[in-house]
């Protein structure tokens, strides 16, 4: 399997604070990769540079570099709504538009150009459909987003990435607001589209991790601590805090 | 026990304080409609209304206010015209673009704009906007509709800007992360998914607006040359609040009632004004 993302010692620094230290990591290709770590540690400011989000915080220094297919994301010629669109997003909290399910879908693409109806259609239904949440909301569809329940918003929100047909997909503790069966719902929908896209999450939730995940990143203070198939790290791990974290030590 | 009691107390009180506001708004449109109706009446509905000459002094007296109703709607709609887009746009770019020190600048400046009192609005206007559209357009005098619906249109400004502003900022923060990661520039961002996010807000921001312009009487009489025309751009004009508010100091009899018939049509303006915005604020809401 080959890297699809790779970490060349990444420095990051909020303002005077170091919240990376000296990260290299390579995440292969349509698999899974769970990014774990107490809170702070720095894996979801991690996830958030891969697609440059933190472009939006004005204190932030980064010293290294990330290669996406082989390109730097820093580079200066790298046009960020193109990595934005290959690198996709789901936010802790499903964040629906305050719009129609169908809209939610078409915005996307729209953005990127693509209109007439029947191309939309077509990719709002494919869209929901690898989504898993086609049949719930098929016949609803010019009603509004926020009107789903919290589960079904977030696949939405999933839909809502697949829509713009993404390589990768950046999922920020997708389930932490989501009762027990929309959690299972979303893990289900993440190991049937790992066939087709790479999904990095990060989760605070062990069992998660180990349930779909391939590889797992162990974060601490910043630092990568560990990082391999996600059965050797929780059944033999090299490294004693992972071991204590996920024991349930600390953390 | 005493806690019960205390509590109806409170609540009796708190009822009280709420209902003195509404108790006004019924006295003022009671005493409005009772001392508006019998000049209507008098002159005849349809001649009050689409009768083009206001002649209330003259031998052959006529109480026809058609020229003040479309005064004040032309004042308004161009009013509005002018600037909504300019308040709509510099909402947008001090919410969503503008550097710290720039919006901290201008939003004070905005805040003093609003407590100018109306009558330094039509004073500057007078002094200043008054003789030069009088050159620009080689005008006899240049006391018109025009100086007015741009007087009027820099009124509207602080509270278009401000309410937008406040609508924009109230947008969650989710959605624009949710359209960047998508890919969609900051631009398609605001346009597309912060200002839709906000348009009730947005829309709240022009009733305010509307209300401020059509209610609007001394800087309007200082700068439109407070004539009874038929309106006209480059022509001295005379609004329905101007109307009222030049001629309430010397009238009597019928003339006096007529005026009060004049603020009866301002207040059911500004009644209809209220009442559509609110309805299109109320469907969107919902939809």
């Amino acid at each position: 399997m080959k890297g699809i993302i790779n970490a060349k010692n990444l420095n990051l620094w909020y303002g005077e604070t170091q919240a990376l230290k000296n990260i290299n990591i390579e995440i292969p290709e349509k698999s899974i990769t769970a990014l774990i770590g107490p809170s702070g540690c720095g894996k979801s400011t991690f996830l958030k540079i891969l697609n440059r989000m933190n472009d939006l915080i004005p204190i932030v220094k980064i010293k290294g570099d990330i290669y996406y297919n082989g390109k730097d994301i820093f580079e200066k010629s790298i046009d960020v709504n193109s990595l934005r669109r290959d690198i996709g997003m789901v936010f802790q909290k499903p964040n629906p538009f305050p719009m129609s399910i169908y809209d939610n879908i078409a915005y996307g693409p729209r953005i990127h150009g693509i209109k007439g109806k029947q191309r939309l259609d077509e990719i709002v239904e494919n869209s929901l459909k690898d989504a898993a949440i086609w049949d719930e909301v098929k016949d609803r569809l010019k009603k509004n987003a926020l009107g789903l329940s919290g589960g079904q918003q977030q696949r939405l929100c999933i839909a809502r990435a697949l829509a713009v047909k993404p390589k990768v997909i950046l999922m920020d503790e997708p389930t932490s607001a989501l009762d027990p069966i929309s959690t299972s719902k979303i893990e289900e929908l993440s190991l049937k589209l790992k066939d087709k896209y790479t999904i990095i999450i990060v989760t605070h939730n062990m069992q998660q991790a180990v349930r779909i995940s391939d590889n797992t990143a162990f974060f601490l203070l910043g630092e990568l601590i560990e990082f391999g198939k996600t059965e050797e790290i929780f059944s033999n791990p090299l490294d004693k805090r992972t071991e204590n974290y996920i024991t349930g030590r600390f953390g | 026990m005493k806690n019960k009691l205390f509590e109806n107390i409170m609540q009796a009180i708190f009822l009280i304080l709420g209902l003195i506001a509404v108790g006004f708004v019924l006295l003022i449109s009671f005493y409005l409609i009772i001392s508006g109706i019998p000049a209507i009446l008098e002159i005849g509905v349809f001649k009050f209304l689409f009768s083009k000459s206001w002649a209330p002094t003259s031998p052959q007296e006529n109480f026809g206010i058609l020229p003040f109703i479309l005064t004040s709607i032309y004042g308004t709609s161009g009013a509005v015209l002018i600037g909504l887009p300019i308040g709509f746009f510099s909402a947008v770019y001090l919410s969503k673009f503008a550097p710290k020190k720039i919006k901290l600048i201008a939003e004070s400046a905005i805040n003093l704009l609003a407590g100018i009192p109306s009558v330094v609005y039509g004073l500057v206007g007078m002094l200043v906007l008054v003789p030069l559209i009088k050159i620009i357009f080689s005008l006899p005098d240049g006391a018109s509709l025009l100086a007015a619906i741009l007087v009027l249109s820099l009124m509207i400004l602080p509270s278009i800007i401000k309410v937008s502003i406040n609508a924009l900022e109230a947008v969650p923060k989710e959605y624009e992360y949710a359209s960047l990661a998508l890919g969609a520039t900051e631009t398609e961002t605001v346009f597309k998914v912060s200002v839709k996010a906000a348009k009730s807000g947005i829309a709240t921001a022009v009733v305010l607006g509307v209300c401020r312009v059509v209610g609007e009487a001394v800087a309007v009489i200082m700068v439109s040359g407070n004539v009874a025309n038929m309106p006209s751009l480059f022509q001295s004009v005379r609004f329905l609040t101007s109307a009222v508010a030049s001629e309430m100091a010397y009238s009597s009899g019928l003339h006096r009632n007529a005026l009060f018939s004049i603020a009866l049509v301002l207040f059911l303006f500004i009644m209809i004004i209220n009442i559509t915005l609110n309805f299109f604020i109320k469907r969107d809401r919902k939809g």
